[in-house]
């Protein structure tokens, strides 16, 4: 990944870079919930507001290190995700896509009212960059390695995942629960082991957005923010162990590219969300996938 | 304490209408549809349009609200639900989520961030009844509700065309069996829903106002309503539209306001856990 070598100079370019970064690695967590479970989330803005705001709190009120705090941060994330697990047992369909919405709001809305940790709306500032020893990730040339890194963990993690019984156990669920669960397969350990895992990765996420970015406030958080990560993994290819890359870079590219349409953007942008549900619901790999096994016969 | 009960009870009649045009296309085809809110935002849009802009009287930007949200209901029809309606439900939901976006950037496009009133049929003004200010708004909400409610109980069960709605809403094939065209009867849902939609927003804008974020915002509290109502019923709704309204009210006055919207998102999670069914809905939760 030698691209930022070219773009080193650019402020504008490397932040592409580095946002996109980041959120890849949150799209690989709701890739893991839509791909492999079938399920939809529209409050990962949640998990990744806990990311972000525990690895803040951790390494400006603590002498917590970053990658400590990311680590802590990442758990508490992922516990959060467990505990959305629960219900996933039990509700599926749309009443599961409302309590996501109300999970992701709730932690918003107790980020924005609880001032006396969080701050309120004036947010966390000054939020002290990663450091490693006496290595600090200070410029975005060398944070773009860092996020390079955790997306390459969080790859190897996903690919893992697929290869091992639990993946295959998810495949299973998504496909059919009753017939899996009848071949042997526990639903509620396998989807929280699901729900850990994309806990964990927007955990992870929301901890580098935080240091990369410096100063964090619940605004940023909303739904907004869950659906658009929605639409990076479905246009990607919910599922797939490249979609979340390709999704995420394509529309963060697209963003600003079309920057100069300003709020007739995001009138594209839903168009486009219906445009991709009616021509290609599995994404750019799934028609990648679709010709490509045309091309073979 | 009656003041609040009133407010409460209000509000609760406006989730109730809100949610009862999305009850209606979930009924009828199984689809939810997550830009509802934004219908009922733009019902109050094109009033204050057709009344402030156009200066037309109220009655009047009514009547043409309904019509062009009846073209807005047949356009969201034919381009959002049907092109989809065989796929797997999680594609239609995300496609109303996609259209949810685009009408609430045309909201944001066409009129502007900031809050527009619109005005209420009955004006401003207040009733006293024994030293309870009431909003003669409020009171409009009560009667419009009282007859929306009765009426579509009259209307499915005693008229043909309810008759033939309620059969596609219960088992498509066989409705197309029993010779009804069920196309057409989906276009009448939406249509309605839409019509239903522009009521609500006449009714909201006043007290809410108008701007690009309240069909998101309405849509939520409307959910709410419905889970606690029990998704598909309509006594459900209106019970559960005012069990919610009550409760922020009380909850606001009383505990905390800050976190009243923290509350009612934890009733939705607490209903949906214990009680998926509402208290006369459906039921949805399976134990494998």
């Amino acid at each position: 990944m030698i691209l930022p070598i070219f773009f080193r100079d650019s402020r504008y370019y490397m932040n592409i870079l580095n946002f996109s970064g980041i959120f890849i690695i949150l799209t690989y967590s709701l890739n893991l919930i839509h791909g492999y479970l079938g399920l939809i989330s529209i409050g990962h803005a949640g998990f990744f507001a806990i990311g972000a705001y525990v690895t803040a709190g951790l390494t400006m009120g603590t002498t917590l290190n970053f990658f400590p705090s990311l680590l802590i941060a990442s758990t508490a994330a992922a516990l959060a995700g467990i505990l959305l697990g629960f219900p996933a047992t039990r509700i599926g369909g749309h009443y599961f896509v409302l309590i996501t919405l109300a999970f992701g709001e709730i932690v918003r809305l107790i980020i924005l009212n609880w001032k006396e940790v969080t701050n309120g709306t004036n947010g966390l500032n000054n939020i002290p960059p990663p450091s490693l020893g006496s290595w600090v990730f200070a410029s975005r040339f060398s944070y773009y390695y860092l996020v390079l890194c955790f997306i390459l963990v969080t790859m190897l993690l996903t690919l893992s995942l697929r290869r091992s019984k639990y993946g295959r156990s998810m495949l299973s669920l998504k496909t059919s629960e009753l017939a899996a669960t009848v071949m042997g397969v526990n639903p509620l350990t396998t989807k929280l082991i699901n729900f850990g895992m994309a806990g964990l990765f927007a955990g992870l996420a929301g901890g580098l957005y935080a240091s990369y970015i410096g100063s964090i406030s619940p605004e940023a958080f909303s739904v907004d923010l869950s659906i658009e990560v929605l639409v990076m993994t479905l246009v990607g290819g919910s599922g797939t162990l490249l979609g979340p890359i390709i999704g995420t870079t394509f529309l963060m590219v697209l963003k600003e590219w079309l920057r100069f349409l300003r709020e007739y953007y995001m009138i594209l942008y839903g168009a486009g969300i219906v445009f991709v549900m009616i021509f290609m619901p599995y994404g750019i790999m799934g028609l990648v996938k679709r010709v490509s096994s045309q091309l073979k016969s | 304490m009656i003041q609040e009960i009133v407010a409460g009870f209000s509000m609760g009649c406006i989730y109730a209408l809100v949610g009862f045009g999305f009850v209606l296309v979930y009924n009828a085809v199984g689809a939810v549809n997550f830009a509802h809110g934004e219908l009922v935002m733009f019902g109050g849009y094109f009033g204050y349009t057709f009344s402030t802009h156009l200066g037309m009287p109220l009655w009047l930007a009514l009547a043409a609200s309904l019509l062009a949200m009846a073209i807005l209901g047949i356009l969201f029809n034919q381009v959002a639900y049907l092109p989809i309606r065989n796929r797997p439900v999680s594609t239609v939901i995300i496609a109303s989520i996609g259209m949810s976006i685009l009408l609430r950037n045309s909201a944001l496009a066409i009129w502007g961030p900031d809050p527009l009133k619109l005005n209420s049929f009955l004006g401003d003004g207040v009733i006293n009844i024994g030293g309870i200010v009431i909003l003669r708004h409020q009171l409009l909400i009560f009667a419009v509700t009282a007859f929306v409610f009765t009426g579509q109980s009259l209307f499915f069960s005693r008229t043909a065309i309810g008759r033939k709605l309620q059969a596609t809403a219960q088992d498509q094939e066989a409705a197309k069996l029993m010779g009804i065209k069920v196309t057409r009867m989906i276009n009448l849902t939406f249509i309605l829903a839409a019509l239903l939609a522009a009521i609500a927003g006449f009714l909201v804008a006043p007290l809410w106002f108008l701007d690009p974020e309240v069909g998101l915002a309405i849509i939520v509290k409307a959910f709410i309503a419905i889970v606690i109502g029990g998704f598909g019923s309509v006594p459900g709704l209106v019970v559960g539209g005012i069990f919610l309204g009550l409760t922020e009210v009380l909850v606001a006055s009383h505990l905390t306001s800050e976190y009243k919207d923290v509350i009612s998102f934890f009733i939705l999670i607490t209903v949906l856990m214990a009680m998926p069914q509402g208290f006369f809905g459906e039921k949805i939760a399976e134990k494998v």
